[in-house]
């Protein structure tokens, strides 16, 4: 009995029950109690996941005081990670628990919010390069899909592509409506079928996924 | 390589203005929003970044502008960890904008804290409402604030709207449109288009304001006209630095190929 319980048996058949319920609402819903089930289900689910946010932050925490203390590779950005958290922890515990707290919205707002538009910034210098190395005719597709992202960017995406000459805007929005379209209907059908199959794949044990 | 650079950033410190032609995905929106009735119960989702508030912040203040105009009421709710602090930079940088319009916190608008558990937390919302929190993001009590009260299941909702990408509209898509029929709007992430347009034409979504230059396409047609508008001609300074590279380079690598054949 231990074995069993300690084995994956059990978690794929609880598992495989959750996904049974949440798949049944959705195309029967009119069926007694299946509605209540699930969003009794929800909410446990939600429990589930903000609980993650515990050993996660956990997990981090014991991490970088590892680094810290064996002084490994970059053990100092580790310690800056630990530092900040704890910092910022400590404010927002000392502060009310709240966004009420001023010092808490600096941490972020003047802080975190500045170093990390400066990283996506830098970014920017990016926007010079990347192309250069990509969008070269080297073969017909490479000149399609070059073609294709100018007309797109100059018809779709600024409005000074419409200033240069009135087409951009006509063949970009074509290419919008048709192509691009029809490629995003193509991904979200392949990904919710990919995504089905995966959990399939997991409630009969052949994924191990998390359960492993 | 240097002279690109320097055009790239004299047109960023001297931004060309251009005439904005809206999209019909759009004015879809804003012609929605405009027929709503006053008091409709609206969610709204900042589920980006703190360094994606250029491509998403500005569509949130502009459509919080239109909402309120129209008399809606706005619960403010995420899913992601910024998502509150998203809020509340919005809410800040509203603040004289919400003081002009007498608007009252609690009673026109609120903020929430985040709601875990992603697509999860999104279906749980619609069924539990309120009994989800017990306190706003200021710490007061959910008993005590008005707008909140009015907010049970999906039924009090008139429509959401998920920002930051595709996630959080598709989270509302599959748990809030499709089983119970509540609108959705999206302001999603340039790189998202397709994906957005695609649930347009399917009827999915009420409309889409999507990037930067989405928002100010919305702000001309809402007549609030803001900082996107004037970072569209950043855009136009980036987008012509691509395109010019491009040229430039394939120009090059075209001449360097026909030498070698010759």
């Amino acid at each position: 009995m231990t074995a069993y319980l300690k084995s994956r048996q059990p978690v794929i058949y609880l598992l495989a029950f959750c996904t049974l319920v949440c798949l049944l609402q959705v195309f029967f819903p009119q069926v007694p109690g299946l509605t209540p089930a699930y969003g009794y289900l929800s909410s446990w689910m939600s429990i589930l996941i903000g609980f993650v946010y515990i050993p996660s932050t956990i997990s981090l925490i014991v991490r970088s005081a590892k680094s810290v203390q064996k002084r490994k590779e970059r053990w100092y950005v580790d310690a800056i990670i630990l530092a900040m958290m704890i910092i910022t922890a400590g404010v927002y515990l000392s502060g009310g628990q709240s966004m009420s707290s001023t010092q808490y919205r600096w941490i972020f707002n003047i802080l975190y919010t500045a170093c990390q538009s400066a990283v996506w910034g830098i970014m920017a210098l990016w926007l010079v390069y990347i192309p250069t190395q990509t969008f070269l005719f080297k073969n017909v597709d490479m000149a399609l899909f070059t073609i294709t992202a100018v007309i797109t960017a100059l018809g779709v995406h600024a409005p000074v592509g419409t200033a240069i000459w009135g087409g951009f805007p006509i063949i970009g929005q074509w290419i919008v409506n048709y192509p691009d379209k029809g490629v995003s209907y193509a991904t979200g059908v392949l990904t919710g079928v990919g995504v089905l199959l995966t959990g399939l794949r997991m409630i009969r044990g052949q994924e191990k996924g998390v359960i492993a | 390589m240097p002279f690109v650079l320097i055009i790239f950033f004299a047109i960023l410190i001297n931004p060309i203005p251009f005439p904005i032609a809206t999209n019909r995905w759009t004015t879809a929106y804003y012609r929605y929003v405009e027929a709503l009735p006053s008091g409709s119960l609206v969610l709204l989702s900042p589920d980006f970044v703190a360094a994606g508030y250029t491509e998403n912040g500005y569509t949130g203040e502009a459509m919080l502008k239109q909402l309120w105009r129209k008399g809606a009421d706005v619960i403010i709710v995420g899913y992601q960890a910024e998502s509150p602090m998203m809020a509340d930079k919005m809410l800040l940088r509203l603040n004289d904008w919400i003081k002009a319009h007498n608007l009252v916190y609690g009673m026109d608008y609120v903020s929430l804290p985040m709601v875990t558990g992603l697509e999860v937390g999104a279906a749980a919302l619609a069924q539990k409402g309120k009994d989800l929190f017990s306190v706003d993001v200021y710490g007061t009590p959910i008993s005590q604030i008005p707008i909140m009260q009015r907010f049970t299941n999906y039924a009090s909702i008139n429509l959401c709207i998920g920002m930051g990408g595709r996630a959080t509209t598709g989270y509302y898509i599959s748990h809030w449109f499709i089983p119970y029929g509540v609108r959705v709007g999206d302001a999603g992430a340039t790189l998202g288009l397709g994906g957005s347009i695609a649930t347009f034409d399917k009827g999915q979504i009420v409309g889409a304001v999507v990037g930067l230059t989405g928002t100010a396409e919305y702000e001309s047609l809402i007549g609030e006209f803001s900082v996107a508008t004037k970072l569209v001609g950043t855009l136009n300074a980036a987008v012509l630095t691509m395109v010019g590279s491009v040229i430039i380079i394939n120009i090059n690598f075209v001449l360097k190929k026909f030498g070698r054949k010759t």
